[in-house]
């Protein structure tokens, strides 16, 4: 049983894939071609080749990317975006392009570390709870910017609540209410998946003229059983309002003034708590 | 819930109707941002790599064959990828973020390495080894289980996930991303010929491995 007889052709063999994978040049597809139509040998191999290829890109072979993965990866660019505009916008102006420099200068030796797995690998477990502790409202607050620097204001576009509700179902484990404020003059724009505090949270995008105001809601914490007062708080020119009802946890964000802000969340909750 | 579906004010539906400009809103935070150009590399980011997140999900997957992992190598991969990205030139953008993603899953394999010797500190192996921890497939997809092979794509994902890692992900990047020989071979950072002969071995293998399952399967009948 010798090598040649199990594969008579072998010097063909990599033509062959080029061939199935598009790769070879005309005049070598051409040779191929026509050692094909007299090796019976080779014509096969090409046929099963061709069946594999199909076989494997078949639909459903490929892995999705589930909805709180792409949400994750999103926030965390997102923030990172924030943190460098945020760092830049902190050097004093004069000495910015320096600031900038040395900043960038400084990140550069570090990332040239021969053991830069086991760096990077000790600071995302040094960086990791400190991520843990931004706050809520931090969070909140870069998920609405965000929603409007990536044009990703809404995965689902519609002013009816009753599309926009069921549009959850699977992608989040609880159910959010949609209330319809349009007549206090707040429209429903629509819908999204958002990522905040560690967990994959709705988004609710309601309209105040030009304005959009987010609403992020998840359940609330296991223990926090009595419903939180309503507050209203201001943060980097952005009006926040915060309640929970029927164990859930309520994040609206805006650029509204703050008397709007409390009329929406006024015309939110009591709808909700009918 | 339910308490609140069941008013439907049609009149008010309508009159939200509106168009949907987001001019104004976004014009307003730009303007509360000093820095354009963080939100230039920010948009182009979004343009170029970000569309290119499904394909670095599967790849990861594959590699990993895990799904958390999957998760923690594709999140760790954008955001070195968002981090170098202004030192990025504008090359093929698949190869490069795929490149990025296997060495986030190099990382990953190192600390899972880590994180057993020192847990259970038993294997003696020294660190040039390199295979122990790489070929031991992983519990998640990998399960001898008759629902992942219920389908023939399932049966597909299974045969894969038995190959060596530098197999499949030859074939991954070949037969389900699509990439050209020249960019399996930036993203490997190999010659193409290395690229081609692996492909062919990888097609091979896969072709034993899938009659192999289909004969046990007949079996088990």
């Amino acid at each position: 049983m010798s090598a040649s007889s199990q594969r008579p052709c072998s010097e063909w063999e990599l033509m062959l894939h080029g061939l199935v994978d598009g790769e070879l040049d005309a005049a070598h597809s051409l040779q191929v071609e026509s050692h094909i139509a007299t090796c019976a040998h080779c014509a096969g191999q090409l046929e099963s080749l061709q069946a594999l290829k199909q076989r494997v890109a078949q639909k459903g072979v490929q892995w999705r990317t589930p909805d709180h993965v792409r949400a994750q990866v999103l926030a965390t660019i997102s923030r990172e975006a924030a943190m460098q505009a945020r760092s830049l916008a902190g050097a004093p102006a004069s000495r910015h392009g320096d600031a900038r420099f040395s900043v960038l200068g400084f990140v550069r030796q570090w990332l040239f570390v021969p053991s830069l797995a086991a760096l990077a690998a000790s600071l995302f477990l040094v960086l990791a709870p400190v991520s843990d502790r931004s706050s809520i409202p931090d969070e909140v607050l870069a998920g609405h910017v965000r929603s409007l620097l990536v044009d990703h204001l809404t995965d689902v576009a519609t002013s009816d609540r009753h599309t926009v509700k069921p549009w959850f179902n699977g992608k989040i484990d609880f159910s959010p209410p949609v209330v319809d404020l349009a007549q206090g003059g707040f429209p429903l724009q629509g819908g999204r998946v958002d990522y905040i505090g560690g967990r994959v949270v709705a988004a609710l995008v309601y309209k105040r003229q030009s304005h959009i105001i987010n609403v992020f809601v998840w359940p609330a914490a296991a223990g926090a059983t009595t419903p939180t007062l309503p507050t209203t708080a201001s943060r980097d020119g952005y009006n926040m309002a915060n309640w929970s009802v029927g164990g859930l946890t309520f994040w609206a964000v805006s650029d509204v003034n703050a008397d709007d802000l409390t009329r929406f969340r006024e015309a939110f909750s009591s709808r909700t708590a009918q | 819930m339910a308490a609140n579906d069941d008013d439907a004010i049609a009149q008010a539906k309508d009159r939200s109707r509106q168009s949907s400009s987001m001019a104004s809103a976004s014009d307003a935070v730009s303007a509360g941002r000093p820095s354009t150009s963080a939100n230039d590399q920010y948009g182009r980011f979004q343009r170029e790599i970000v569309p290119h997140l499904d394909a670095a999900y599967n790849f990861a997957r594959f590699l990993s064959r895990n799904p958390d992992a999957a998760q923690d190598i594709v999140q760790e991969a954008f955001l070195r990828a968002y981090r170098r990205f202004d030192g990025y030139q504008g090359g093929d953008a698949r190869a490069w973020i795929f490149s990025i993603v296997r060495n986030c899953y190099h990382n990953w394999l190192l600390e899972g390495r880590r994180k057993a010797r020192v847990e259970i500190d038993v294997h003696g192996r020294d660190d040039g080894g390199g295979f122990s921890i790489d070929d031991v497939p992983s519990d998640d997809d990998t399960p001898e289980s008759a629902l992942l092979k219920s389908s023939e794509a399932g049966k597909v994902r299974h045969v894969l996930n038995k190959l060596p890692r530098s197999l499949r992900e030859v074939l991954v990047l070949r037969e389900l991303e699509g990439l050209s020989y020249r960019q399996m071979a930036e993203t490997l950072a190999l010659p193409i010929g290395t690229v081609m002969s692996r492909l062919a071995r990888g097609r091979t293998q896969f072709e034993i491995a899938w009659r192999a399952e289909a004969a046990v399967q007949e079996k088990q009948r």
